[in-house]
């Protein structure tokens, strides 16, 4: 039997794959937010559930998505949704179409280049253009789509497979409405080269059919009478239909000229990478200019920025351009050689893949020295703060799946991706004046979006645990004991549904030094902190301390991997009235530098075995355990928060001296006055020593089960709280 | 003759395939231009009615308010009380947003069948800040095992309204 050989370009394609999923998977992994991904994944849902394409868009109503996009592509691979529903399946199929990208250019280089090694280098140099990565690491957006799609139609028209450049004309009209003026561009090509006349005459045709039922039969269909159509948002600056854009653009050229010349980074972003050549190739480059031109007039900024997908659609057409371009070269180089019969031993190849190698060595020059770059694990620019996992996110995870899919949730953004299965979902800064069902807030989310829930707000914190804070609503809140829950009250509860549950031990108390960041501090060889302990009540059991890892210079410590980094985080406790002077350390212990990451983490001391007497004063010191063997290791550093003094919060009165001393000498002098109505973040919780409050959802049978077996393992689970309505029998 | 019959089979083929993507395309706009819009609109099958005293509410007090309900069913279908129940809401938007639940009953509703119900409720919802406009929303529900319940019917008043 023959086996086919796989061309190694559907490796490559595979291998990109496999990186941006992982890269993705591990993003989501660690709560670090995506631009809008959230809201497709709530319009999947909702379309399971037979609302298509709906979704509340951080509001109190339901909109669809086709009052902003017509995306019936979506639909088409909804499917794989309804096979497999996972948060992340709608990122998978996306990114899998994404990485073929590569596979059409690959062949169009060969075609016209002739050469494997030129087509490859051609390939690898646009995994690595960061505009196409921007297209789709940032956030989720179907019209990235656009890219592989017109990579293929225009690879299909080229090798006159009429057919196929037809079906991915409409695939890729099928994206959004400004996909129209690309495809349509392609289609005058196709017509104009005589490539697929009649084919290309369709397109056309359809391109402009398609324009006007989105305009007169969709957006009207989903637009509330007398709003404008959202997509006229975009040119807002101009009016707000097309014939008073189209009037005060032609009656203000000036403005114009200076909103196009004001947008130029664009052009340097999108073709400096490629040193410019695609313009010499305009009859390809022409299909993909319009929609960057269009981009660069809008009123809406982020249309003409380069780290978004808005380009997606005209990526294909720059590097097509290329291609044609550098077969132009080559040939040029043999007509010269020729021409002038110069005794050159220099084959077009060569001077070709010359320049293809200066595309790629620009591109990774931008992609390691500039922010550009900073999805690429090379770049100097990775964050491995936005990758790296703790038992925070563990907990965090376990918060968010314990909350029935039935109830609404407001949160940071840091976690719509994982709440965003359910018909109503929140941006915690769109809190104020909702009803939603559930609150979750995080202190240390990396969306930094934290808003404390005000006391007049009618709402119950149920759980709080390392900066954690969950809140019901209170008409939804019913506290029991979990005997009267497991033998009587679980019947007062619809047996179908599910329901969160938590349990606090009992005696089980939190205290923090304040909930809101406002600083973030180092801790080093040279830097040290006393903080005043704030012991509000008798025997403290954990004290907990969140902080992270510094960064050794610049965010990607994975290209410092040959330096060693040395020192650990020590952590006393010190009793007496100065800390400086007269303190007897009552604990002291090693935190060891490779268990805390580059995000905040929540070290946990043990304070049951200290006997702490209320009339004494308490102080909790930070500093490094400096122990350097050679002079080419370095030390490590942390990073810790400061929270507003809860005295300052109180009195409101400014530059209250502190309880917090810092030492910006080893310890040597310390002062009180460098962070005044600051504090050091840290929680105090009181009660025994490893029981945290117990979360979890199912029906009420089901919770009879677990609430029994809980309190049969620890009797110090006494209460329940319960969230969801009772329906009363009239 | 050879050259006759592949060109016949070209020549189908070609019409076959604009045939289909005609097809198809016919297909695709005539389901998109028949899509009902977004939101579905309530049934109201069944006749809900809700009235409160007082009208309005003040903020700054606190304010008992009597409601009362009113159900109607014109229809030839019963409403088991094992499937469908009833909520007021109070919220600042639609009937079907999430809001404070401030009563939850079942009732079996017979065919052709009315009743009514009256409660006092202690207002301890609105917040303090007045530039909210805020409803009262009498709604019916089916149940839909571990799924949000489908809303059926609903009537809505307003609650408060901030002065201009």
């Amino acid at each position: 039997m023959k086996v086919r050989k796989i061309p190694f370009i559907f490796i490559i394609a595979l291998l990109y794959f496999i990186f941006s999923f992982t890269l993705i998977y591990l993003k989501w992994k660690a709560h670090t937010p995506s631009l809008d991904y959230h809201a497709y994944v709530q319009m999947y849902w909702n379309t399971a559930n037979g609302d298509i394409m709906q979704y509340n868009r951080g509001s109190e109503a339901q909109y669809s998505l086709f009052s902003a996009h017509f995306a019936p592509f979506l639909l088409l691979i909804f499917p794989f949704y309804l096979v497999v529903k996972h948060v992340l399946t709608l990122y998978f199929v996306w990114l899998f179409i994404i990485s073929l990208s590569v596979i059409p250019l690959y062949f169009f280089s060969l075609d016209k280049l002739k050469s494997k090694l030129s087509a490859y280098l051609i390939s690898l140099s646009f995994l690595v253009y960061f505009p196409f990565l921007w297209t789709h690491y940032h956030g989720f957006a179907e019209e990235s789509l656009a890219t592989p799609l017109l990579f293929f139609a225009f690879l299909f028209l080229d090798r006159k497979k009429p057919w196929l450049y037809l079906i991915f004309s409409i695939l890729t009209l099928s994206l959004r409405i400004n996909m129209m003026l690309p495809v349509f561009l392609l289609g005058l090509y196709a017509i104009f080269k005589n490539k697929a006349r009649s084919q290309g005459i369709f397109i056309c045709l359809l391109s402009v059919f398609w324009l006007y039922f989105i305009l007169n039969v969709i957006y009207p269909k989903y637009t509330d009478p007398g709003n404008r159509f959202y997509i006229y948002g975009f040119f807002g600056g101009y009016g707000n239909n097309p014939k008073e854009v189209i009037i005060n653009m032609i009656s203000h050229p000036s403005n114009l000229i200076s909103t196009f010349i004001s947008k130029q980074k664009l052009v340097f972003d999108l073709f400096g990478p490629v040193l410019f050549l695609p313009f010499l190739a305009p009859g390809i480059l022409l299909i993909g200019l319009p929609i960057l031109v269009v981009n660069m007039l809008a009123s809406y900024p982020r249309l003409s920025n380069s780290w978004t997908y808005y380009q997606s659609s005209s990526l294909p057409f720059i590097w097509l351009a290329l291609v044609v371009t550098l077969e132009r070269i080559g040939r040029l180089w043999e007509f010269l050689i020729k021409k002038f019969k110069l005794k050159l031993n220099l084959k077009k190849d060569i001077v070709v893949n010359f320049f293809i190698f200066i595309i790629l060595v620009t591109n990774l020059i931008i992609d390691i020295y500039s922010p550009n770059g900073q999805y690429l694990l090379f770049s100097s620019f990775f964050n491995l703060r936005k990758y790296e996992t703790n038992f925070r996110d563990n907990l965090a995870h376990k918060i968010l799946y314990s909350i029935p899919k039935t109830n609404s949730v407001a949160t940071q953004h840091s976690y719509l991706e994982h709440t965003a299965e359910r018909k109503w979902q929140f941006p915690n800064e769109n809190f104020s004046g909702y009803a939603v069902d559930i609150l979750l807030l995080d202190t240390w989310a990396s969306s930094l979006d934290f808003k404390p829930v005000l006391a007049d707000e009618p709402y119950t914190k149920i759980l709080d645990d390392s900066f954690f804070f969950l809140y019901a609503r209170n008409d939804l809140v019913k506290e029991y004991s979990i005997k009267e829950f497991t033998e009587t009250a679980y019947k007062n509860y619809n047996k179908d549904f599910e329901y969160l549950v938590t349990s606090k031990p009992e005696f089980n108390y939190t205290s923090y030094s304040g909930i809101e960041s406002s600083l973030d501090i180092e801790i080093s060889d040279r830097y040290e902190l006393a903080q005043k302990l704030d012991i509000e009540k008798e025997n403290p059991r954990t004290l907990v301390i969140p902080l992270e890892k510094s960064h050794i210079s610049g965010p990607n410590d994975l290209l410092k991997f040959y330096k060693k980094r040395v020192s650990n985080l020590k952590v006393e406790i010190l009793e007496g009235a100065d800390f400086n002077t007269d303190a007897k350390i009552v604990y002291s212990k090693i935190y060891a530098s490779d268990k805390i990451n580059h995000k905040t983490t929540t070290l946990y001391a043990n304070l049951s075995d200290i006997k702490f007497d209320s009339s004494k004063v308490y102080w909790l010191k930070l500093s490094l355990d400096r122990n350097k063997k050679k002079e080419s290791e370095i030390f490590n550093k942390f990073t810790i928060h400061l929270t507003d003094s809860k005295k300052q919060m109180e009195t409101d009165v400014s530059n209250i001296p502190g309880n917090l001393y810092y030492s910006l000498d080893g310890g040597k002098e310390w002062r009180l006055d460098s962070y005044p109505g600051k504090d050091f973040a840290y929680s105090i919780i009181y009660g025994k020593f490893g029981n945290r409050t117990f979360i979890g959802k199912g029906t009420p049978a089901n919770l009879k089960t677990q609430l029994e077996k809980l309190l049969k393992n620890n009797s110090d689970y006494k209460l329940v709280v319960v969230v969801g309505s009772i329906t009363e029998k009239l | 003759m050879k050259d006759n019959v592949s060109k016949n089979k070209i020549y189908y083929g070609v019409a076959l395939h604009w045939v289909i993507i005609l097809l198809f395309l016919a297909v695709f706009f005539l389901i998109f231009w028949k899509l009902s819009p977004p939101v579905k609109p309530i049934e109201n099958k069944v006749k809900l009615l809700i009235e409160i005293s007082p009208k309005s509410v003040d903020t700054d007090t606190s304010n008992i308010i009597a409601v009362k309900l009113k159900v109607e069913n014109p229809t030839n279908i019963s409403y088991p009380s094992e499937d469908y129940f009833y909520r007021v809401v109070v919220n600042r938007s639609y009937p079907d947003s999430p809001g404070f639940i401030i009563k939850e009953f079942s009732k079996t509703l017979e065919l052709k069948s009315r009743f009514e119900s009256e409660f006092l409720w202690k207002e301890e919802y609105l917040p303090s800040d007045k530039k909210l406009k805020f409803w009262i929303h009498f709604n019916m529900y089916k149940r839909d095992k571990n799924n949000e319940p489908k809303i059926m019917s609903a009537d809505t008043k307003v609650l408060y309204e901030p002065s201009l």
